[in-house]
């Protein structure tokens, strides 16, 4: 990024339009500004943050206009609040502009009321077109991050804080954000989340449930197969039993005393077969009738009316009507009225008959009534039909019945007068046949009831299937659920790995770059040192192995601190610049702006820091009180810094404002 | 820490995830906090691992 031209209008002190034009040579890539202490040199360190993010570190954040615009306009007119940054990022050039516009109240107000803002971030593409970025402030985050401004735009009094004991966590955090950790600290953290979900998933879905349901079936088809294996048994007995009875009836067929009688039995058991038969046609024939017929009860109440409503306007004359609508048709087509008076155009005969026309029926609507009363008495008609069936039915089926208890009967006194058959044989062969006949009915009956179990197992069963078909399915999301978990937990441990490797050789890397830049200032046989825990340390020899801290001067605190940032900025530039790219860290190109660098230094420093600054970062930015611009100061910079400016701070009247005069000086 | 690979998954499709994650996590790297970066990598391993 390369700074090129700030313009501020109206922002805080600085009254009407005011600008800086930024040294942009390589030999000369130091802008210089001068002001007294309270003369704007933090406020136009913050028109950056204000610019890029919206963000003030200044008292009275809300107070934006300057009081002076305020106070010269008239109530209820606007005053506009503007920074404005023409820039170079990445080959492309860039203007961007924050504006509030504030509404002056009454007479006395000096802060006025916000009424409108915007943020534009204007560029030139490749064919030398102006276009706007549509999200702005996420672009100029992209360009300048947020988290990277106490880096880029820092106080000089108050930077030596990254020496403190309780530095650590600036420096690492410093470190961490300039250098790429952030993103595999990010990720590291954010992976730990999706694998939490991916967990709760597999939590979700993953049961004992499909387990238990197999366990389930496994148990109720052995269930099934032991009743089939039960039926199979009864069933075998049954026809043995059958068999059996079969041989005693023909038995008793052989015998002389009861072969007349065991004849009428199987010509009377023959009847009743068929009579069983024709009870179930019968119930057949009657069951068919109702599913075609059955509906008509419920119908008729409303047929009932409904013929009732035709039958009322039948006889109002409604329908159907004396006149139809044709009938009126022809003789207007025909223009000549049935009675011989012509029906031209316009004539009043010709009104009078079109008239008819809203009277006469239509002959659809009379046709389609028609064809309603028809059905309906038709419908009336099978109703009455459907009740003589079934009666008819009704009566046949008791018919049948009455038959077939005789004929039972008539069977119970053959088997009476066979068991009471003085001959030996006959009597015992009844007696057993009778005893078969029984055993074959409860045989039947056993045989129902485990079939009906039976049923009931196949039910169940099929149920559990289809849970056991859906607990499949939830397994399966389970399963899935844990392979993206684990993926999520390997990759995690994986960039935790990466990510120590790295911030271990980062923090080697910036420990060379720093001491190497902090003994290039300091006298002394001290150096820089960022240890293990990230404090950033001064140390002095002891001997020739050993190293020991040494009390520091906040001249020397500042050094280091210096030394530290633009080692930061030197080696994401370095980063930049390499052939050498990763996804989480491509490093940049940044410029320095620095608020009072050499305020804690004595004039040797002051000297060594200057003659450090332009290497320091590609663009340097300084904010320098009369005080500090001292003889060392300037007869370093003499030589290689760019544009020098003074901000001139008024406070002769009842406001306070600044200007940004150019000096007309160059060094 | 989980040193072996996921059976699920082979080195070179590791890496292409890997590639996938850190690319989000840059894309959101100026949001403060980046909001909808959890459900974008919960997106990426869902389309890389079955």
């Amino acid at each position: 990024m390369e700074l090129k031209r700030l313009e501020v209008e109206n922002f805080r002190q600085f009254y009407g339009t005011q600008e800086i034009s930024f040294s942009l040579e390589e030999s000369n890539n130091v802008t210089v500004v001068h002001g007294d202490n309270g003369a704007g040199k933090t406020t136009l360190l913050n028109t950056f943050l204000w610019l890029f993010y919206n963000e003030l570190t200044l008292p009275q954040p809300d107070k934006i206009a300057t009081e002076r615009a305020l106070d010269e306009a008239s109530v209820n007119s606007r005053v506009p609040a503007r920074v404005k940054l023409e820039f170079k990022d990445q080959g492309r050039q860039y203007t961007a502009e924050r504006k509030q516009v504030f509404q002056k109240r009454s007479q006395t107000d000096l802060s006025g009321v916000q009424v409108d803002e915007d943020l534009t971030l204007e560029y030139i593409d490749e064919r030398g077109n102006h276009k706007q970025r549509n999200n702005p402030k996420s672009a100029l985050k992209r360009i300048l991050p947020q988290r990277l401004r106490e880096i880029f735009f820092f106080d000089g009094e108050t930077i030596s804080e990254l020496t403190a004991d309780d530095g650590q966590e600036k420096v690492q955090s410093a470190i961490r954000n300039i250098m790429g950790l952030e993103i595999l600290e990010r990720a590291i953290r954010h992976l730990d989340a999706v694998e939490g979900r991916f967990e709760d998933t597999m939590d979700e879905y993953g049961s004992n449930e499909l387990s238990d349901l197999v366990s389930k079936k496994q148990d109720i088809k052995s269930k099934i197969d032991s009743l089939e294996n039960e039926r199979e048994n009864l069933q075998q007995s049954r026809t043995e039993t059958e068999r059996e009875l079969t041989q005693t009836e023909e038995r008793l067929s052989e015998l002389e005393d009861s072969r007349e009688l065991q004849e009428e039995r199987d010509r009377l058991r023959t009847n009743l077969d068929n009579i069983d038969t024709d009870i179930e046609n019968i119930d057949d024939e009657t069951g068919s009738v109702i599913s075609d017929s059955g509906h008509l009860p419920f119908a008729m109440p409303a047929v009932e009316e409904t013929a009732r409503m035709l039958q009322e306007k039948r006889r109002k004359g409604e329908i159907p009507s004396e006149i139809k609508t044709q009938f009126v048709e022809d003789l207007l087509d025909i223009e000549e009225c049935i009675c011989g008076r012509p029906l031209h155009h316009g004539s009043g005969a010709r009104e009078e008959v079109s008239q008819w026309r809203e009277r006469a029926g239509s002959t659809e609507l009379e046709e389609a009534a028609m064809n309603i009363v028809g059905r309906l008495s038709e419908i009336g008609e099978r109703q009455t039909d459907l009740y003589d069936d079934i009666d008819e039915l009704l009566a046949e089926r008791s018919a049948k019945r009455d038959r077939k208890q005789k004929l039972q009967e008539q069977l119970d006194e053959i088997s009476e007068t066979l068991s009471e058959i003085e001959t030996e044989d006959i009597g015992k062969l009844e007696e057993r046949r009778q005893d078969l006949k029984s055993d074959i009915e409860e045989l039947s009956k056993s045989i129902g009831g485990v079939e009906r179990e039976i049923n009931d197992r196949e039910e169940t069963l099929s149920e559990i299937e289809e849970d056991i078909s859906d607990a499949r399915e939830e397994n399966e999301v389970a399963n899935q659920a844990r392979r993206r978990a684990r993926t999520a937990g390997y990759l995690r441990d994986q960039i935790d790995a990466l990510f120590k490797k790295y911030q271990d050789k980062v923090r080697k890397s910036v420990n060379d770059k720093v001491n190497q830049t902090f003994q290039s200032i300091i006298e002394k046989e001290y150096y820089a040192q960022i240890s293990d825990e990230y404090a950033l340390r001064i140390l002095k020899d002891v001997g020739d192995t050993e190293q020991e801290l040494v009390a520091k001067s906040t001249g020397e605190r500042q050094v280091a601190s210096l030394s530290f940032i633009a080692s930061l900025v030197s080696l994401a530039k370095n980063q930049y610049e390499s052939d050498q790219d990763t996804t989480y860290f491509t490093g940049g190109i940044y410029p320095m702006l620095m608020d009072s660098p050499f305020g804690y230094l004595d004039p040797t420093y002051q000297r060594r820091v200057s003659q450090k600054l332009p290497e320091m970062a590609e663009q340097v930015v300084v904010l320098v009180t009369e005080s500090q611009w001292s003889d060392a100061v300037a007869g370093e910079l003499a030589d290689i810094a760019g544009q020098r400016y003074k901000l001139q701070y008024h406070d002769e009247q009842k406001y306070e404002y600044t200007e940004i005069v150019p000096t007309g000086e160059t060094y | 820490m989980t040193d072996d690979l996921p059976d699920s998954v082979d080195k070179k499709q590791i890496n292409r995830i890997m590639e996938r994650v850190l690319k989000a996590e840059k894309d959101k790297l100026h949001m403060g906090s980046p909001k909808g970066i959890n459900n974008d990598i919960e997106q990426i391993i869902e389309e890389e691992v079955d």
